[in-house]
């Protein structure tokens, strides 16, 4: 990767072809029952959206097999979405169910419908290359606190991005960028990829020379935090200071993070669940989605509620942009330079690429488990104290060993 | 199977395999209550034997490019 200068190169790679095998959310549930069929250019093609009679949202195909109208621009009727171009209908199953001027359906009038799922009040589809269904443990998992009126309302954003959606992904192991980005100060990061899941811990306090603005966070997939308001007299000891958070965050497949946080709020801890999720539109555009929920402080009402989740929304949005900004100038890397203290970034890869092969062809150390920490909590001097002390009670020096040892 | 590596004081890597997964007492008792293994932060007894490695020296701690 070095030319005989040491001047390493870019290996720019190529974007896969394939979509992520996986579920993906495309958005909350309740605004695709509103009015008519929706449209969703998602996967290199366009999705047809629309509840039936009994009001269960179906996801075919846009493109009409009769004469490759535009679903999205029909009528529901019934249980199916007729087409604007000659009416014929079509069931959430993706067989025709009517062609009002002839005589018979063909046999062969089937098109492609998406398997759904709805969960958490937001819909999903499965995407498969392969065609097979999901496997009962590939799942998304329920959030209590979206059935729960202890808790507010989903806020809901999204971004359309022109990058391939690996950028994000990426970030589930970038502690680094929480530090120079966000401001925060990751005392704790922790990463455990495994199976389909990624997992991501983290604690973070505020930076000693930097009073945050009471009430922002930054956890999970969050981008690039303002560089905005601070406490006045910064850096004097108060009420405000060591604001903390925690955050438990993972990706439930390829495309969809639920992220647990609890962090400090004017003083006061808070819970609240981040979701970061996209699909994508095409090898190189996805849209990012991101939705927050609160739980209610003692006394706030349902609309103070639903107003600090979209402050929280707000902020968590402003960062996502920063991001955002960095994934439409960069390069795509796919040898990244690494240093000592950088993230599991090609374990990270070598987790997600499972999702872009035929389920017989993956390996098995690309889902087996991988930890990864990093613990500033861990003084360095008195760790030295004690590994100091260990050598000299054993009398000698301890023996070369190799970089990696077996353990166990 | 489990290797593990410190770069630093403050860092841990572990790379297990689908084996030592199986064999770990902790995570078999977590998973009999129904938890994931993905989602189960750490075995406590792996971690205590890397760390009393370390500070006994027989597990290195440097960067990856040294030694």
């Amino acid at each position: 990767m070095s030319d005989r200068n040491g001047v390493r190169s870019i290996d720019v790679g190529a974007p896969p072809t394939r979509f992520a095998r996986g579920w993906h959310c495309l958005g909350l549930a309740a605004p695709f029952r509103d009015s008519g069929p929706h449209a969703v250019e998602a996967f290199g093609t366009k999705l047809v959206v629309f509840a039936d009679a009994s009001g269960e949202l179906h996801v075919l195909d846009a493109y009409c097999r009769h004469m490759g109208g535009d679903l999205t621009r029909g009528t529901i009727k019934g249980s199916s979405i007729a087409c604007p171009f000659h009416d014929w209908h079509w069931g959430g199953d993706g067989k025709c169910t009517k062609i009002p001027y002839a005589r018979r359906v063909p046999p062969t009038a089937r098109t492609r419908s998406w398997l759904t799922l709805e969960q958490n009040q937001q819909l999903f589809v499965w995407s498969d290359p392969q065609g097979n269904m999901p496997p009962a443990n590939v799942t998304i998992p329920r959030i209590e606190g979206a059935y729960s009126d202890d808790w507010s309302n989903w806020t809901w954003d999204t971004l359309t991005v022109d990058a391939n959606c690996r950028e994000v992904v990426d970030n589930v192991v970038d502690m680094a960028h929480f530090f120079y980005i966000h401001f925060a100060f990751p005392t704790y990061f922790r990463n455990v990829l495994e199976g389909h899941i990624a997992a991501q811990y983290q604690k973070t306090r505020s930076r000693p020379d930097y009073e945050p603005d009471p009430g922002r966070s930054g956890g999970g997939q969050s981008g690039r935090g303002q560089s905005g308001s601070g406490q006045s007299g910064g850096g004097q000891s108060g009420a405000s200071t060591q604001i903390g958070l925690v955050s438990e965050a993972a990706y439930y497949g390829p495309s969809y993070m639920i992220d647990y946080l609890n962090y400090d709020y004017h003083g006061v801890p808070m819970d609240a669940v981040l979701i970061n999720c996209h699909y994508p539109v095409t090898p190189e555009r996805f849209v990012l989605q991101w939705g927050v929920i609160v739980k209610k402080l003692p006394g706030l009402s349902p609309e103070q509620a639903d107003k600090v989740a979209a402050k929280f929304a707000k902020f968590v949005g402003l960062g996502f942009q920063q991001d955002v900004d960095i994934w439409t100038h960069k390069s795509r890397i796919d040898n990244p330079l690494l240093c000592a203290e950088d993230g599991p970034v090609y374990q990270l890869r070598r987790w997600y690429e499972q999702f872009y092969l035929d389920v017989e062809d993956i390996p098995a150390d690309m889902v087996a488990r991988h930890e990864f920490e990093i613990d500033t909590s861990r003084a360095v001097e008195a760790w030295e104290a004690e590994v100091a002390a260990n050598l000299a009670a054993r009398q000698g020096a301890s023996q070369p060993v190799p970089s990696e040892s077996g353990v166990g | 199977m489990v290797l593990a590596a410190k770069f630093s004081v403050q860092h841990t890597s572990v790379q297990w395999d689908a084996t030592a997964v199986r064999q770990c007492a902790e995570f078999a008792r977590r998973t009999a209550v129904g938890e994931q293994t993905p989602l189960i932060e750490r075995c406590g007894a792996m971690r205590a034997s890397i760390d009393a490695a370390a500070l006994d020296g027989r597990l290195p701690v440097a960067p990856p490019w040294l030694g």
